[in-house]
C-alpha cells in the first residue's frame, strides 16, 4: 500500500523529544520577547538540541553533531544581523554602549549570538570528541 | 537586578540539567547506534514496536501513538471547554443586573476576551484535531499520523499556549500585569498598546503573554494541518481511495488546507502586533501601516477559522447522521463538492466583518456578492441532511439526537447569518447581540453539539464502554433547551439594538425593561447550559470507570443498514485479537481505560 | 482514458458548485454594467478580482476534485467492486464494508492499488497549485 515504505511506518510508538522541542521553543520565544538573557539561551540551546535529537532519533541523520553545528551557526548569522543593524559603526565602544541598554533589540541579538556560538562548539566538540573514540 | 539574573540562570543550568537526565533515563542512549548506522536496523525497531511503550505518566509526556494523542488532545479540549465556560457562567451571572454589581468591568473585559480565545483555540481547534487524530487513521486504514513525532509536538504546543493565554488571570493576583482585555479579535490601536489604559506598559504584558500563546496554538494546528493532510493523501490503505473517501475526512481534508493558508498568517500578524507592542515598529499604528491593516489581516485568518471550525462538525453530522437514519447520506457528493466550494470561497468573504468601518462601497459589494455565494454550499448539506432523514429508519439514540439538533441549530445560525450578510442589514445589526447569537448557534449549536455526538458515537472505541443512555438524553435535552434559550434571546437583543462586549446596560434611553429581561433570560439559559454540561462530564467519567465492558462489536448495529464503516472493523479487530490473546489483557486493559495516567484501551 | 473526463452522472454531481458559481458571476456582470459607482480603474480591478480569482479557484478545485474521484470510481469499477451507479449515488460505505475484510490480503485489489498510486502521487501537485493562487 505504499511504495516508499518510510520511516514514519517504522517508529516507535513513544518519544521523549517531542515535549523537549516545545519546552525549547517556548523557554526561547519567551526569553527572547521578554528579554531574559538565560531563559533566551538556556532555551535556544534546548530547542536546537532537541531538534538535533528528534531528527537523529527518527533517522534522517546519522550524527547530531552536523545538525546542531548548522542550527548554532544559522542562530550566529540571525543574533549577527540583529546585532549590526543597532550599531551606529562596528566598534567595540559601540557595542558595549549598545549590549548595557535594557530592553534593546541588540539584547536579543546577543542571546540568539550566544547560543548560537555555544551550539557549534558542542556540535564541534561531539564531532571530535566522537571521532577520536571510533 | 543582577542577583535575579543569577537566580534566573541558575535554574535555566538546573533545568536543562534536568531535561538531559531525564532523557538519558528514558532512553538508552545507545540504542540509537543500531537504528543511525543504517536503513537495516529500521525494520527491526519495529518488530517491538507495540511494546515499546512505557508506562505510567511517561507513557503519556511521550506517547507518538496517534490514539493516545487523539486522547490527549480530547482531554485537554474538555478542560479548556470547562474554563471557557466557568468565565462566560461569571460573566452571565454580572449581566443580571444593569448595572457593575458583581465582578468589575475590568475582570469582565479580560473574561470576554479569554472566552472567545478559549472556545475557539483552546476549545474548537483542538477538540477536532482530537476526532481527527483518533479516527483519520482509522478510517483511511493508514498504521498511524504520516508524522507521528510532528503530531505529538502539535499537541505540546497546546498546553503551554493555553497557559499563556491565561497567564493574565494567573498573575493578576500577584503583580500588576492585567488579563488582556482587547476582546478575541485583538483589534488595534488598543491591542498594540496606545495609550495610558491596562493595555499598555506594565499592565498590558497579559496580552503579550496572550499573543505568544496565540502564536503556539497557531503553530500547533499548522503542524497539525500538514500531518492531516499528508496522512489522508499518502497513508491511504489500499482499499481507500478518493471514491470512497468518508465524509468526515473529506471535511478534515478541506479544513487542513483551510488552516495551511489561514494559521500562518495569523501567526506572522500576532508576531507584527508583539513587534509594534515591543520594539517600536508601525505596522498597526495611525501613522504606520494603520489599524485598518489588522482588521484586513485579523479577518483573513479570522473567517476560514470560522469554516476551520464549522466543516469537521458538518463532517461529523454528514457522517453519524445516516447511521441512524437507516439508510446511506443522500447525495454524499453533493456533500464533498459542497465542502470544497465552502473552502473555496472562504478566502474571499473576510471583509464582511469590516463592513463598517468605512471600506470602499464597490469593494465592499464584492465581499457581499461571496458571502452571499457562500451561503449556497451550506444550504446544500442542510438539505442533503434533511433528505437523508426523510423516510429513514430513525433511531433517536444520544449521537443522533445531537445531530439533529445540531442540524437545527445551524439553521437558526445560517439564516442569520444570511441576514447579515447584506450590507444594509449588517450596518444596523452590526456589534450588536444579534452577532453573538448568530455566531454561537453556529459554535455551540453546531460545533459543540458535533462533538458530543461524536464523542457518544465513538464513546464505545475510545473507552470500550458504554455511556449512560439517561443521563445523555438529560444532556441532550438540557443543552438544546439552554441552547435555544440563550442565543435566542441575544438575537431579540440584538434586534432591539445591545451592543456586545458590555459589562452593563444602564442606558438612559432605550426599552431598558425588555433588555433587562432579555439579559436575565439569557443568563438563565447559560446555567441551563451548565447543569447540562456538569451531567455529560459525569456521565462520562463514571461510564469510563464503572460501566461494564462492552461485548458487542457493533454496538449501534451498523451491519444491518451495512454502514459498518472502517472504524468500527478495526475495533472489531482490536477486540478479537484482544480475546485470541487471552481475554485477561482485554479486560486489564479496559478497567485501567477510565485512568489518565495508566491508560486507555491500548490492547492492539 | 479516451472518453471524456466525467461522465453525465459526475457532472450532476459537480453541479452543486455551479450555482455559486453562478451567483459569482451575476455579480461580476451587475458591477461591471449596472454599477452605480463610477469605474475607477483600480478599485474596480480589485472588486472584480475578488470575485474572478474565488470563481477561477473553484473551477479548479471543483475540476480537479471531480476528476480525481471519477478516476477513482472508474478504476474501483474495472476492479469489480461496485456498480457505476453505487458510485455516484451513495457514499460508497460498502465499499468500506468490503474493506474491513483484511486489505493487505486480498488480491483482487492489486489492479486498483496502481491507480490509488498513481492518483496519491498526482493529487498533492494538483491541489498545492490550486490552493496557492488563493493566496
Amino acid at each position: 500500500m505504499d511504495d516508499q515504505p518510510g520511516l514514519s511506518d517504522q517508529y516507535r510508538m513513544s518519544s521523549p523529544w517531542p515535549l523537549i522541542v516545545v519546552l525549547g521553543l517556548l523557554f526561547s520565544e519567551l526569553g527572547l520577547l521578554f528579554n531574559v538573557f538565560p531563559v533566551a539561551v538556556g532555551g535556544l540551546l534546548l530547542f536546537v538540541g532537541a531538534i538535533a535529537g528528534i531528527v537523529l532519533e527518527s533517522g534522517y541523520a546519522d550524527r547530531p553533531w552536523n545538525l546542531l553545528a548548522g542550527l548554532g551557526v544559522a542562530l550566529c548569522v540571525l543574533g549577527a544581523l540583529v546585532t549590526v543593524t543597532q550599531l551606529d559603526s562596528v566598534t567595540f565602544d559601540a557595542i558595549a554602549t549598545v549590549v548595557g541598554r535594557p530592553n534593546g533589540i541588540v539584547g536579543r541579538g546577543v542571546e540568539l549570538l550566544i547560543a548560537g556560538i555555544v551550539s557549534v562548539v558542542i556540535g564541534a566538540g561531539g564531532r571530535f570528541a566522537e571521532s577520536e573514540s571510533i | 537586578m543582577v542577583e535575579a539574573q543569577l537566580v534566573l540562570t541558575a535554574l535555566m543550568g538546573l533545568f536543562l540539567a534536568g531535561v538531559a537526565v531525564w532523557l538519558s533515563r528514558i532512553e538508552d542512549w545507545r540504542s540509537y547506534t543500531p537504528l543511525a548506522g543504517g536503513g537495516g536496523a529500521v525494520g527491526e525497531e519495529s518488530g517491538y514496536a507495540h511494546d515499546e511503550k512505557p508506562s505510567g505518566l511517561i507513557r503519556w509526556l511521550t506517547t507518538v501513538d496517534h490514539k493516545d494523542i487523539g486522547i490527549l488532545y480530547g482531554a485537554y479540549s474538555i478542560i479548556a471547554f470547562a474554563v471557557g465556560g466557568i468565565m462566560v457562567i461569571l460573566m452571565r451571572t454580572e449581566l443580571l443586573t444593569p448595572d457593575e454589581a458583581i465582578i468589575g468591568s475590568q475582570f469582565y473585559n479580560s473574561l470576554l476576551t479569554s472566552h472567545g480565545i478559549t472556545m475557539l483555540f483552546l476549545f474548537g481547534t483542538p477538540m477536532i484535531a482530537a476526532f481527527g487524530n483518533y479516527f483519520i487513521p482509522l478510517l483511511v486504514n493508514a498504521e498511524d499520523m504520516a508524522f507521528p513525532r510532528i503530531n505529538a509536538i502539535a499537541f505540546w504546543m497546546l498546553p503551554p499556549g493555553a497557559l499563556l493565554v491565561w497567564a493574565g488571570f494567573l498573575v493578576v493576583p500577584f503583580t500588576d500585569i492585567q488579563p488582556a482585555q482587547t476582546a478575541w479579535t485583538m483589534y488595534t490601536p488598543l491591542s498594540a498598546g496606545v495609550g495610558t489604559g491596562t493595555q499598555a506598559g506594565v499592565s498590558g504584558l497579559g496580552i503579550d503573554f496572550m499573543l505568544l500563546g496565540l502564536h503556539f496554538t497557531g503553530l500547533s494546528a499548522t503542524m497539525g494541518a500538514i500531518n492531516f493532510i499528508a496522512t489522508i493523501f499518502t497513508d491511504r490503505g489500499s482499499d481507500v481511495n478518493w471514491a470512497n473517501l468518508d465524509i468526515f475526512s473529506w471535511t478534515m481534508l478541506t479544513q487542513s488546507g483551510l488552516i495551511l493558508f489561514a494559521f500562518p498568517l495569523l501567526g506572522s500578524a500576532l508576531i507584527m502586533l508583539l513587534l509594534d507592542r515591543n520594539f517600536g515598529t508601525t505596522f498597526f499604528l495611525a501613522e504606520g501601516g494603520g489599524p485598518i491593516l489588522w482588521q484586513h489581516l485579523f479577518w483573513f485568518f479570522g473567517h476560514p477559522e470560522v469554516y476551520i471550525l464549522a466543516l469537521p462538525p458538518m463532517g461529523l453530522v454528514s457522517f453519524i447522521l445516516p447511521k441512524f437514519s437507516g439508510r446511506k447520506l443522500f447525495g454524499f457528493k453533493f456533500v464533498v463538492y459542497s465542502t470544497l466550494a465552502i473552502g473555496v470561497l472562504s478566502f474571499g468573504v473576510w471583509a464582511h466583518h469590516m463592513f463598517a468601518t468605512g471600506i470602499d462601497p464597490r469593494i465592499r459589494a464584492s465581499f457581499e456578492a461571496v458571502s452571499l455565494a457562500i451561503a449556497i454550499p451550506s444550504a446544500v448539506k442542510v438539505f442533503n441532511w434533511t433528505t437523508t432523514l426523510w423516510g429513514g429508519n430513525l433511531r433517536l439514540t444520544a449521537p443522533m439526537l445531537f445531530c439533529v439538533g445540531a442540524v437545527s441549530n445551524f439553521i437558526f445560525g445560517g439564516v442569520t447569518g444570511i441576514f447579515t450578510a447584506a450590507i444594509p442589514i449588517d450596518l444596523v445589526l452590526h456589534d450588536t447581540y444579534y452577532i453573538v447569537g448568530h455566531f454561537h448557534y453556529i459554535l455551540m449549536g453546531l460545533l459543540a453539539f458535533t462533538v458530543f455526538a461524536g464523542i457518544y458515537y465513538w464513546f464505545p472505541i475510545i473507552t470500550g464502554k458504554m455511556y449512560q443512555k439517561r443521563l445523555a438524553k438529560w444532556h441532550f435535552w438540557l443543552t438544546m433547551i439552554g441552547t435555544n434559550i440563550t442565543f435566542f434571546a441575544m438575537l431579540l437583543l440584538g434586534y432591539l439594538g445591545m451592543p456586545r462586549r458590555y459589562a452593563t446596560y444602564t442606558f438612559g434611553v432605550g426599552p431598558q425593561q425588555i433588555i433587562e429581561v432579555l439579559h436575565q433570560v439569557t443568563t438563565l439559559g447559560a446555567f441551563i447550559l451548565l447543569v447540562g454540561q456538569i451531567i455529560w462530564v459525569w456521565n462520562m467519567i463514571q461510564s469510563w470507570y464503572e460501566a461494564p465492558t462492552l461485548q458487542d462489536n457493533d454496538p449501534w448495529d451498523l451491519k444491518e443498514t451495512g454502514q459498518f464503516t472502517n472504524e468500527w472493523g478495526w475495533n472489531e479487530r482490536r477486540l478479537e485479537t484482544a480475546i485470541t490473546d487471552g481475554g485477561e489483557e482485554e479486560e486489564t486493559a479496559m478497567t485501567d481505560g477510565g485512568d489518565p495516567v495508566d491508560g486507555s484501551a491500548d490492547t492492539e | 482514458m479516451s472518453e471524456r473526463t466525467f461522465d453525465r452522472e459526475t457532472l450532476l454531481d459537480l453541479t452543486v458548485n455551479i450555482v455559486p458559481l453562478g451567483i459569482l458571476t451575476f455579480f461580476i456582470l451587475v458591477f461591471l454594467f449596472a454599477s452605480p459607482w463610477e469605474l475607477d480603474p483600480f478599485v474596480t480591478a480589485i472588486s472584480i478580482g475578488l470575485l474572478v480569482v474565488p470563481f477561477a479557484v473553484l473551477v479548479l478545485v471543483t475540476f480537479v476534485s471531480g476528476r480525481a474521484v471519477a478516476r477513482d470510481e472508474q478504476s474501483a469499477t474495472a476492479a469489480g467492486e461496485l456498480s457505476a451507479s453505487d458510485a455516484t449515488l451513495d457514499s460508497g460505505v460498502e465499499e468500506e464494508l468490503v474493506s474491513d475484510d483484511h486489505p493487505e490480503s486480498d488480491d483482487d485489489q492489486s489492479e486498483s492499488d496502481a491507480e490509488n498510486d498513481e492518483s496519491s502521487d498526482a493529487e498533492p501537485d494538483d491541489a498545492g497549485g490550486d490552493e496557492d493562487d488563493e493566496n
